[in-house]
């Protein structure tokens, strides 16, 4: 399982990279260098004590509900070119967020499935709550209510270390943990729920899937169709049956190391050239 | 005498936008032209001064992120 390992070691470093700002840890305050001029390409709360880069959601929103126009072209111009190269493997390779879920669902307690219909919630979330209702209510709705990753890197930590953050805390806090509690009991019963049904940067990678220079290719005549890919895959993708550049796909690989030689192949260009099973 | 649609009905102006070749041009250059777009915008966003304005709200400490505001 040598993808395993290394796709843990990418999540691990991704994790120590977006929050490497350790005098924020020991002092409860935030970096304000330099470095948050930049998007963090994963899922990563910039209110994080060590957080070094700006969350591009929580930078889409802040657009949307107080820009003077509603869509960020940095953010999405940012977030469209790292998905036109790597698409969602970002998602499977480069996200704590997706490093938390993994682990959380290895726990043992009874496993539930998602319904593939409940997936395209992650573009409601996209378009209704972090762009329409942001920019008609002039309320980061995403940020202030529904997020847990703002909550548990950003949220927890300052409450236990900051006093003034401790001394104004109220009943929302209360609204954000138990969202969170909620998150974390799906995510060690599901394979991971956020990325699936709520993520909005999951949604806007995966629309990049088809179109980006990484891409999958399934080969159907080198499967024995023994459904040996479907316990390793985190997201419930069936490669031998869906679309190999699928946007629920988040391109972990794991498939491709339990499969047989050659049915599952990474190749680059256009979807004309390589969407399609041979 | 002039017609607006093509036999099969679809207007002439769609027909000639979504003809097969011109489908297929965007197919063949579908990462191209998405990788160019995305360019242009993170360069326009750059040349707004999206980035400074970020830069001012993600050096404080994001009350809404964390369950204040």
């Amino acid at each position: 399982m040598k993808v395993a390992f290394f796709q843990r070691l990418s999540q691990l470093c991704s994790l120590i990279l977006y929050n490497a700002y350790l005098a924020g840890f020991i002092g409860g305050t935030i970096y304000q260098g330099r470095l948050k001029l930049i998007p963090c390409p994963g899922f990563n709360c910039h209110s994080c004590p060590g957080a070094l880069f700006v969350c591009p959601i929580g930078a889409l929103q802040h657009f949307a509900a107080y820009g003077s126009y509603y869509i960020s072209l940095y953010i999405i111009g940012f977030l469209g070119l790292l998905g036109a190269v790597f698409g969602r493997f970002i998602c499977g390779w480069a996200c704590p967020f997706g490093l938390l879920q993994d682990l959380l669902n290895k726990l043992p307690v009874k496993k539930i499935s998602i319904p593939r219909r409940l997936e395209y919630l992650r573009y409601v979330v996209l378009v209704g709550i972090v762009f329409i209702v942001a920019a008609v209510t002039r309320q980061p709705w995403f940020c202030k209510l529904l997020c847990p990753a703002g909550t548990l890197e950003a949220g927890i930590p300052l409450m236990l270390l900051n006093e003034h953050v401790r001394a104004m805390i109220g009943p929302l806090f209360m609204v954000k943990m138990a969202i969170l509690l909620v998150f974390l009991v799906w995510m060690a019963m599901a394979k991971r729920p956020f990325c699936r049904v709520v993520c909005p940067l999951g949604a806007i990678y995966g629309l990049c899937n088809h179109v980006s220079i990484f891409k999958l290719k399934f080969n159907k005549r080198a499967c024995v169709y023994d459904a040996s890919c479907a316990p390793a895959c985190p997201v419930d993708h069936r490669m031998y049956r869906d679309d190999p550049n699928a946007s629920r796909c988040i391109r972990c690989l794991r498939c491709r190391s339990v499969c047989e030689p050659d049915a599952i192949s990474v190749t680059s260009g256009s979807p004309s050239d390589h969407s399609s099973a041979d | 005498m002039l017609h607006n649609t093509i036999p099969s009905g679809m207007p002439v102006r769609s027909y000639l936008i979504f003809s097969g070749k011109t489908m297929r041009f965007i197919k063949r250059h579908a990462t191209k032209i998405f990788f160019a777009a995305a360019l242009l915008m993170l360069f326009g966003g750059l040349i707004a001064g999206e980035h400074n304005r970020f830069f001012t709200y993600a050096i404080v400490i994001c009350l809404d992120c964390i369950g204040i505001g």
